[in-house]
C-alpha cells in the first residue's frame, strides 16, 4: 500500500486514542471499584446485579420484620413466665392457708397479698413493647386488662384479632396472642383471674374449702399458662431460625453481588500496566516515524 | 526544422514543462493537510515530431493534463459509512444521556427507591400507629415521586434538545446543498478539458462528505460534471444548479418540493447521518422509554391506590376530596366519557361507607352499601354524589369534577367521621378518594394532598367488614401494600412485578446503548479503514513529493544546461572566421 502523510498521522492518532480510551476505562474500574460504570458496559450482569440487590434489600427487610416479631414473642413469653411464677406464689399461699391452724387474721392478710398478685398479673397482661400493648389484639393503644378490686372483676378490653407480619415471600407469621386467649384461655367466666379472685374472696371469708378448691383450679391455670409459654417459645424459635437463615442468605447474596459488580483489582491493575506499556511503545514508535522525513536529508 | 534553434526550442519546452511539474508538486506539498485534497500530477508527453530526411525527430516535451488521483468508488463508500457512523454517533450520545438517567450502577436509582418504599410499608406494618414510620413512608414516597418526575422531565428535555439539534442540522444541510449547487455551476463552467477543475471537485467532494455526515445520501455525477444528490428515500436535494430545502416545523422534518408542497420526512426516510440519528432518538427511542416509564408509573399508582383505598387511617375522615377530576360528571364513571384517568378500573360492585358517632360507634350499626354500575347507562358521578348525599349525617357534592364527601355539620349532625371498606367496584381508586397517590403517569405523579396534610390518613389498617370496628394496631392494609412488591400486576399490557418491569427496562436501555456503541465503533473503524485506502490513493506523501521535486529539479537543471549548450553552439557558429 502507498503510505501517505494522512495514513501515517491518522493511524498514530487513532491508535493513541484507542489506547488512551482503554486506559481510561481501566482506570475508572479501578478507582470506582466497579466493573462497570454505565448500563451499556455490561447490561446482562447489571440486570442480575439489580435482582440480587433487590433480594438483599428484601432479605434485610424480612430480617427487620423477624426481629420485630422476636421482640414481641420474647416479651410475651417473659410476661407469661412471670405470670406462671405469680401463680406459683398464689398456690403456695393457698397451700399454706388451707392449713386449719391458720388464723382468720393471717388469712385476711394473705387475701391482701393475693390482691397484689392479681394486680401483678394484670400489669403483666398490660405489657407494652415500644408503647404498644402486646396482649390487646389489634387494639394496641388500649390496655387489655382492667381490675376492679371492689367488684372483684377483671375485664378484657382488647379484641381477638391477630397481628401478622411478613417474614418471607408469601409467608406471614402471627406475632401476638390476644389477652383473652393468653390469660383467660378464651373463657371469660372461669379463668386465671376468676380463680385468683375466688381465692381472694375465700381467704377474706375464711373459707377453707374454698381455698382448697382454688388449689386445683390454679393448677389448671398454671397448666394452660405454661402451654401458652410453650407456644410463644415455638414462635420465638421459628423466627430465630428464620433470622439465622436470612443472615446466611444476605451474606451469600452480598458475595454474589460482589462477584458480579466489583473490580478484580489484581487483574485490572495488571491490564492497566499492559496498556501502559503498549501506550509507551506506541508513543516511541510514533516519535520515530514522525522524525523520518526525506526533507531532513536534503541539504 | 533542425539546428541549433531546434535544440534551444526543445530546451525551452523542457524548462517550462519541468517548471510546471514542480509547480504541481508544490501544490501537493502545500495541500498535504488539506481535508478532501487529492494529489495531482502533471502528465507529460513528447511534442509532435517533425519529419526530416532520416525520419521523425522529436521536438521536446509538453504537459498533457494535470490529473487527480481520486477513487470515486472508494469516496462513495467512505461517504456511505460516514453517514452510518454519524447516525450511530448521534444515537449513542443521546443514549448516553438516557443511560445516566437510568444509571442503577450507583446508589439512589429508582430500583433502590422502590425497594425503600416497600420497606417503609413493612416498617409501618410492624408499627401501624407509629408517627415516625408514617413520616418515613411519606419521605420515601416523595423521593420516588421526585425521581419519576425527574425521569419524565429529563426525557422531555432530551426531546426538546433534539429539536434544537434538528434545527441547526437542517440549516446546515440547506447551506451545504446550496454550496454543492454553486460548485456544480462553477465546475461546469471551468471544465474545458477532462477533469480540469480538480480543486473545485475536491472542494465539492469535501462538502458532499459533510452532507453525508448529516444525512445518508445517494449521488452520482452526470455528463456535464454536475452532481445529482438524493436523500435515501429518493427526495432530490441537488440537481445541477438547483437545491431543495428541508424544513423543521412543529418538531417534524419536511422536504419542500419545487411546488412548495411539504413532504414529511420520518426516521424511516432518513436513517443515517446525524439527522437520521436525531430523528430516531426523537421519534423512536425517547417515546419508547417514556411510554415504559409512564406505564410503570401508571400501574404503580393504580395498584398502590386501589389497595390503599380499601383501608382506613388512624382516624376516620371528616372530609375528603377526590384527587381525580371528571371532565363531565353527568357521564358514567366507568366510561372514558367521564374523563377520569383511571375510569377503566371501575367495575360492577359496591363499597361500604361507615359513619361513626362521637363514641366511635357505628351509626345505624351497619355500613351504608353503595352499589356501582360500571357500564354504559350505569352510575354517573352526579348520581353517586346524590346517593351518598342521601345518607343521613353526611354531605356529598361535585365541584370542579371532583367528589367531596364530608360529615354533616348542621343541627342534625350525628356523625363525627366516616371511613370506607370492601370496595369491589374500584370506584374509590378511579375518583382518587382515600388514595395514596395523585396523578396518572410519571409526569403527573404526586402524593395525595390528603396524605401529606395529615399522615394519620395513611391507611395501614382496615375496617372490619362485619362490625365496622377499626383499631390502631391493625396492620392488614400495610401488609397488603408491602406485598404489592412481589405481586405481578398489569403493566402496559403485560404481567410483571413492578421491580422486574423496571429492571428489564433498565436492561433494555443498557442493551440498546451497547448496540449503538458497538455500531458506532464498528462504523468508525470502517470509516478509518476506507479512509486509509482512499488516502493511500489520494493523499500526499511528502517523501514522494520531495523525490519528485528533486527529479524535476534535475530535469530543469539539465534543460538549463541544454540552453547553455545551444548558446555555446551558437557562439561557436558566430565566431567562425
Amino acid at each position: 500500500m502507498r503510505i501517505t502523510m494522512n495514513n501515517i498521522y491518522g493511524s498514530i492518532i487513532n491508535n493513541l486514542d484507542k489506547l488512551a480510551d482503554d486506559m481510561h476505562t481501566l482506570n475508572e474500574t479501578i478507582s470506582s471499584g466497579r466493573k462497570y460504570t454505565t448500563l451499556s458496559d455490561d447490561p446482562v450482569s447489571l440486570i442480575s446485579a439489580l435482582e440480587i440487590r433487590s433480594i438483599i434489600d428484601e432479605t434485610e427487610q424480612y430480617e427487620r420484620n423477624v426481629d420485630h416479631g422476636i421482640l414481641w414473642a420474647d416479651n410475651a413469653e417473659i410476661a407469661l413466665r412471670q405470670t406462671d411464677e405469680v401463680i406459683s406464689r398464689a398456690r403456695e399461699i393457698a397451700v399454706q392457708m388451707a392449713n386449719a391452724t391458720e388464723s382468720e387474721a393471717t388469712r385476711a392478710s394473705a387475701a391482701i397479698e393475693v390482691g397484689h398478685l392479681i394486680e401483678q398479673i394484670v400489669a403483666l397482661g398490660n405489657s407494652q413493647v415500644a408503647g404498644e400493648y402486646i396482649f390487646s389484639g389489634q387494639k394496641t393503644n388500649v390496655a387489655p386488662f382492667t381490675y376492679d378490686s371492689i367488684a372483684g372483676t377483671v375485664t378484657y378490653n382488647g379484641d381477638e384479632n391477630d397481628i401478622d407480619i411478613w417474614v418471607g415471600r408469601n409467608n406471614s407469621a402471627t406475632i401476638n396472642k390476644n389477652g383473652k386467649d393468653a390469660f383467660m384461655d378464651d373463657d371469660e367466666t372461669s379463668n386465671l383471674f376468676t380463680y385468683l379472685i375466688d381465692l381472694k374472696e375465700a381467704l377474706e371469708g375464711n373459707d377453707v374449702s374454698g381455698i382448697q378448691d382454688s388449689l386445683g383450679s390454679l393448677s389448671d391455670a398454671a397448666d394452660y399458662i405454661n402451654e401458652k409459654v410453650a407456644d410463644f417459645g415455638a414462635k420465638y424459635n421459628k423466627l430465630d431460625m428464620k433470622k439465622y437463615i436470612y443472615a446466611e442468605l444476605e451474606l451469600s447474596n452480598t458475595e454474589r453481588l460482589s462477584d458480579i459488580e466489583d473490580t478484580d483489582l489484581a487483574e485490572a491493575i495488571l491490564n492497566l500496566q499492559t496498556k501502559e506499556v503498549a501506550y509507551q511503545a506506541a508513543l516511541t514508535a510514533a516519535s520515530k516515524v514522525m522524525q523520518l522525513s526525506l526533507v531532513d536529508f536534503l541539504r | 526544422m533542425s539546428g541549433v534553434n531546434a535544440v534551444l526550442s526543445i530546451a525551452r519546452t523542457a524548462l517550462l514543462t519541468q517548471q510546471m511539474a514542480i509547480e504541481v508538486t508544490s501544490h501537493n506539498v502545500a495541500n498535504v493537510n488539506t481535508p478532501g485534497y487529492s494529489r495531482q500530477q502533471l502528465v507529460m508527453e513528447p511534442n509532435n515530431s517533425t519529419t526530416i530526411g532520416l525520419g521523425e525527430i522529436g521536438t521536446g516535451v509538453q504537459g498533457q493534463a494535470i490529473i487527480q488521483y481520486h477513487d470515486k468508488f472508494m469516496t462513495a463508500k467512505v461517504n456511505q459509512q460516514v453517514s452510518t457512523m454519524t447516525g450511530f454517533e448521534a444515537k449513542k450520545s443521546s443514549m448516553a444521556v438516557v443511560e445516566t438517567l437510568f444509571n442503577e450502577t450507583t446508589d439512589g436509582g429508582l430500583n433502590e427507591l422502590l425497594g425503600q418504599f416497600w420497606a417503609a410499608w413493612h416498617d409501618l406494618g410492624n408499627n401501624p400507629s407509629g408517627k415516625a414510620e408514617r413520616a418515613t413512608l411519606v419521605g420515601r414516597a416523595e423521593l420516588l415521586v421526585d425521581h419519576l418526575q425527574g425521569l419524565y422531565s429529563d426525557l422531555m428535555r432530551l426531546s426538546t434538545d433534539m429539536d434544537i439539534n434538528l434545527d441547526a442540522g437542517i440549516e446546515e444541510i440547506n447551506s451545504l446543498t446550496g454550496q454543492i449547487a454553486d460548485l456544480n455551476v462553477q465546475i461546469i463552467a471551468a471544465d474545458h478539458g477532462v477533469g480540469a477543475a480538480n480543486d473545485l471537485r475536491d472542494k465539492r467532494d469535501y462538502v458532499v462528505q459533510q452532507l453525508a455526515e448529516l444525512m445518508d445520501i445517494n449521488y452520482f455525477e452526470i455528463g456535464s460534471g454536475a452532481y445529482t444528490i438524493m436523500s435515501n428515500s429518493g427526495h432530490i436535494l441537488v440537481e445541477t444548479d438547483k437545491s431543495w430545502d428541508l424544513e423543521l416545523n412543529g418538531g417534524q422534518v419536511y422536504w419542500i418540493s419545487s411546488t412548495g408542497a411539504e413532504v414529511e420526512i420520518s426516521s424511516g426516510d432518513v436513517q443515517g447521518g446525524k439527522l437520521g440519528g436525531w430523528l430516531a432518538v426523537k421519534q423512536e427511542i425517547i417515546p419508547d422509554v417514556l411510554d415504559k416509564v409512564n406505564d410503570l408509573a401508571e400501574s404503580f399508582i393504580r395498584e398502590v391506590n386501589s389497595q390503599h383505598s380499601q383501608g382506613i387511617g388512624l382516624v376516620p375522615f371528616t372530609t375528603v376530596t377526590g384527587a381525580y377530576a371528571s371532565s363531565d360528571s353527568t357521564e358514567e364513571i366507568g366510561t372514558s366519557d367521564s374523563g377520569l384517568p383511571f375510569y377503566d378500573v371501575v367495575q360492577d360492585g359496591s363499597f361500604n361507607l361507615w359513619l361513626y358517632d362521637s363514641n366511635g360507634d357505628v351509626i345505624g350499626g351497619a355500613a351504608n352499601n353503595i352499589a356501582i354500575d360500571a357500564d354504559v347507562g350505569g352510575t354517573t358521578l352526579d348520581a353517586l354524589a346524590t346517593a351518598i348525599d342521601g345518607i343521613s349525617g353526611i354531605d356529598a357534592s361535585v365541584s370542579g369534577g371532583k367528589l367531596t364527601i364530608s360529615i354533616d355539620t348542621g343541627e342534625e349532625a350525628t356523625a363525627v367521621g366516616f371511613g370506607f371498606s370492601d370496595d369491589t367496584s374500584s370506584v374509590l381508586t378511579a375518583l382518587g378518594i382515600n388514595t395514596f397517590f395523585d396523578g396518572y403517569d410519571a409526569g403527573s405523579i404526586a402524593i395525595n394532598s390528603v396524605i401529606t396534610d395529615n399522615t394519620d390518613n395513611i391507611a395501614a389498617g382496615t375496617i372490619d367488614s362485619t362490625t365496622g370496628d377499626y383499631s390502631l394496631g391493625d396492620n392488614e392494609n400495610a401488609l397488603a401494600l408491602a406485598d404489592l412488591q412481589i405481586q405481578e400486576v398489569d403493566i402496559g399490557g403485560q404481567s410483571a412485578t413492578l421491580d422486574d418491569y423496571y429492571n428489564s427496562l433498565v436492561g433494555e436501555i443498557g442493551i440498546t446503548a451497547r448496540g449503538y456503541n458497538s455500531g458506532y465503533d464498528f462504523s468508525r473503524n470502517m470509516v478509518n479503514q476506507l479512509g486509509q485506502l482512499r488516502d493511500s490513493v489520494s493523499g500526499v506523501s511528502l517523501d514522494e513529493e520531495m523525490t519528485k521535486l528533486i527529479q524535476y529539479q534535475q530535469a530543469y537543471s539539465a534543460a538549463a544546461k541544454l540552453i547553455q549548450s545551444s548558446d555555446e553552439m551558437m557562439q561557436t557558429l558566430l565566431s567562425a572566421k
